[in-house]
């Protein structure tokens, strides 16, 4: 059922919940400081997930990778799941860091970063997957919750490139985003929504079409494009010490069923700005 | 309703809100201490358009603002959670209702430039519980830069209409130096000891005492303030939660908008979550 009450709440904390593990391998060797990365690919546990295909397609709680509590995948019209809790521990030399947890809504990879031809994407469209894996609850009511990102699998090149992405709005119209410095490595999430330009200001991307480099980088490597919805986020201001959100400072975020939660680490550059090892606990409530 | 129980701040947290997302991409040109609105800059949300030398009201329908839905009374909403990250340390948020705004003022003009941006004309957009108390001392007044306006020495000065149908002129304050795009200076702490005790209704004209050689565009915009979250670190998301916040409540048809007090010559991005929450 919907937790409406204080003692609903309490109860869920103290009765029906599942907790959630995540300790993932340090990201140092890619790591930039203040850029956001992926750990969707990190070793460690979650496991490691796989490199998606250019198939376009709509991961779940199921999906190797996921942060996945049993009952997320059981569909139920009755209980509702509410993250409520969160603590994180990261090592090494990363202070400041913070973890996001996202939704991951539609993922395709194998994006080549040594072409210059334009690379259509397929299917990469919000209004595709409905009744998928419980895409509508997911994605949520508004298309400004939808975070679109460029996210690299593998390394591309160094040779100095730009990419341009077609978009197509939420007034049916396509414009294009551009001016992305190219040269990234892997596990790095860049943010499209920050470059809706001028003209579509108002409006919110809703498929991608297209990726096209102004010039090869050198090394095909491997990227793709990526939806998430944005739940909540903890920032650990301490190296080897443990962090704590309690459900007022993250909001009390609805996890719908079928959801494939994965965590996003913002690292600050603290003191140099590499990557140590991520320790997540979190909690979440049943009703 | 209102929400005025645990429970009611519990189920709107978890089962009625609406979250929201600002992802913005480098602002150059900002300087530390001084307040920056982001108003113009591109992303989410949109830009919103250059304001013009007509007076307007603004709202959550306009192109530019944090969206949330209307409640039909008594339902009501609140800010109940707000989270940052920048990527300059010390930089402050601040999330502003926009209330009404007039653009089109030139920074090489020593002649008198009329504005008459007037809030006791207005009545729309749910304008009377968004202003405040009616006496006007919840909002807050501001010179607004578009684009940049000239190097060469210049004062301001800015004739105004009080609360009690009084007028007068405040404190100059000084414009040229290249006042760069997306600047806001404050114009409620230029209020003169001579009217010590009076509230801005109306700003209704700007006058230069030289041209400072460019004339660039800013305008007058009055806004009122909702709540902020500060960040001590670069790239680091903090949080504020609805005790640190104060719960403000977000009236029907606020306009809301981001503005920071730069801690730095660039602000290369800023990313904003949180939640409204209905009860």
């Amino acid at each position: 059922m919907t937790i409406t009450t204080a003692d609903q709440l309490e109860k869920g904390l103290e009765s029906t919940f599942s907790r959630f593990y995540v300790n993932k391998a340090s990201v140092t060797a890619n790591a930039t400081a203040g850029e956001f990365f992926s750990l969707w690919r990190a070793t460690g546990v979650p496991a490691q997930a796989a490199i998606p295909t250019t198939t376009t397609s709509v991961p779940n709680s199921t999906t190797l990778g996921a942060i996945s509590p049993r009952e997320i995948t059981v569909p139920s019209t009755t209980t509702k799941a509410y993250l409520t809790d969160l603590s994180f521990v990261t090592g090494a030399t990363t202070p400041q860091s913070t973890i996001e947890i996202h939704d991951r809504l539609l993922h395709m990879g194998g994006l080549s970063g040594n072409s210059t031809a334009v690379q259509t994407i397929t299917s990469m469209d919000l209004f595709t997957f409905s009744g998928t894996n419980n895409f509508d609850n997911r994605m949520g009511p508004n298309l400004e919750n939808v975070q679109w990102w460029l996210e690299w699998y593998t390394d591309t090149g160094a040779t100095a490139a730009n990419i341009t992405v077609n978009c197509t709005f939420n007034d049916g119209l396509t414009s294009n985003i551009t001016a992305v410095t190219f040269e990234r490595r892997a596990g790095r999430m860049i943010s499209l929504n920050s470059l809706i330009p001028a003209a579509k200001s108002g409006f919110y991307i809703t498929n991608i079409n297209s990726v096209q480099l102004t010039a090869a980088t050198g090394t095909a490597g491997s990227f793709g494009i990526t939806a998430t919805r944005y739940l909540c986020s903890i920032r650990a201001p301490e190296l080897n010490l443990a962090a704590y959100a309690d459900w007022t400072n993250i909001g009390l975020p609805e996890v719908y069923y079928d959801s494939c939660l994965f965590p996003i680490l913002l690292i600050s550059p603290g003191t140099n700005g590499t990557a140590g090892t991520v320790a997540l606990d979190g909690k979440i409530i049943y009703g | 309703m209102t929400i005025t129980t645990a429970d009611g701040l519990i189920d709107a947290m978890a089962n009625n809100n609406t979250r929201i997302i600002v992802d913005k991409p480098n602002f150059a040109n900002t300087s530390v201490g001084n307040y920056f609105s982001y108003w113009r800059i591109t992303g989410q949300p949109g830009q919103a358009t250059l304001p013009t030398t007509t007076v307007e009201t603004l709202d959550n329908t306009s192109i530019g603002c944090i969206n949330f839905a209307d409640q039909t009374s008594p339902t009501t909403s609140y800010l109940g959670l707000l989270e940052l990250s920048t990527s300059t340390a010390a930089t402050t948020l601040e999330i502003h209702d926009r209330l009404i705004q007039r653009g089109g003022l030139v920074g090489n003009s020593t002649a008198l430039q009329t504005t008459n941006v007037d809030l006791t004309a207005v009545v729309g957009n749910n304008l009377v519980n968004r202003i405040g108390n009616p006496d006007y001392s919840d909002v807050q007044w501001w010179l607004e830069w578009y684009t940049d306006t000239g190097a060469t020495v210049s004062n301001a000065q800015i004739s105004v209409t009080y609360n009690d149908n009084t007028t007068g002129t405040l404190n100059p304050v000084a414009v040229g130096g290249t006042v760069r795009a997306g600047r806001m200076i404050g114009l409620n702490n230029l209020i003169p000891a001579a009217n010590a005790g009076k509230y801005i209704d109306a700003v209704n004209s700007v006058q230069l005492t030289a041209s400072t050689g460019t004339a660039g565009s800013f305008g007058i915009t009055a806004t009122r303030y909702r709540t902020s979250v500060y960040t001590p670190v670069n790239s680091a998301r903090v949080t504020a939660n609805y005790i640190n916040l104060g719960l403000p409540e977000i009236y029907n048809g606020s306009c809301l908008f981001p503005v920071v007090i730069a801690a730095g010559a660039a602000i290369p991005f800023l990313k904003v979550s949180g939640k409204i929450i209905h009860g």
